[in-house]
């Protein structure tokens, strides 16, 4: 063997050993980091489970407030309704107070208010008068 | 207004003068208009009918 066969085997082996380390050196490195991510990978799937759940759960109180509003909407629309009704017949009743008021004031410019006032009158006084008439006459009958 | 509308009312009815007198002085002092003097008296006429038919009635009934 030469001298040259020697230098290049002992390099060889050298380079072999050296080749074999850096393998075992990497392999022992990546799975370190394939360790940590593992755990952060578990970790952060932890705290999603649990940020799902507090989702889930504000989700529910959503729900529930949006039915509540949704009622109150229907409740606030039926008031409204009820509100417009009540406008309108204010208006017509305004409207025939009105008129009534027109009417009272042209029977009241006819002067035909203070005619059948006193007609009315007379016509209490005669039966004030009837009635005074019988009283005395149950009068007279008890007397008897 | 309608308090002293009724406050009038029953005092005319309760009244022993002349209720037409009463409300023609109250008219002429400038208190009331000729048609709330009328309106007035035909009220408290009505009430002393009302009042007259039930004494009539309750003596009836004690006949």
């Amino acid at each position: 063997m030469t001298a040259g066969a020697i230098f290049g085997a002992i390099t060889g082996l050298i380079a072999l050993i050296l080749s074999a380390s850096i393998s075992v050196w990497l392999k022992l490195l990546m799975t370190r980091s394939f360790n940590a991510i593992d755990e952060r990978l578990r970790v952060l799937s932890q705290e999603n489970n649990k940020n799902f759940d507090s989702l889930s759960k504000k989700m529910e109180g959503a729900d529930q407030c949006i039915r509540t509003l949704e009622q109150e909407i229907v409740r606030v629309e039926a008031l409204t309704q009820s509100v417009v009704e009540v406008k309108d017949k204010i208006v017509t009743l305004e409207g025939i107070r009105s008129d009534l008021l027109e009417r009272l004031n042209e029977y009241i410019r006819r002067g035909d208010f203070i005619r059948d006032t006193q007609t009315l009158l007379n016509q209490i006084e005669i039966i004030y008068k009837k009635i005074d008439y019988v009283d005395a006459k149950i009068d007279k009958l008890r007397d008897k | 207004m309608t308090h002293s509308y009724f406050t009038l009312v029953n005092a005319v009815a309760s009244a022993e003068e002349d209720k037409h007198s009463v409300l023609e002085a109250i008219v002429n002092n400038g208190d009331l208009t000729e048609e709330e003097a009328a309106s007035i008296e035909l009220h408290a006429a009505l009430l002393g009918l009302e009042a007259k038919v039930d004494k009539l009635v309750t003596k009836t009934n004690s006949l």
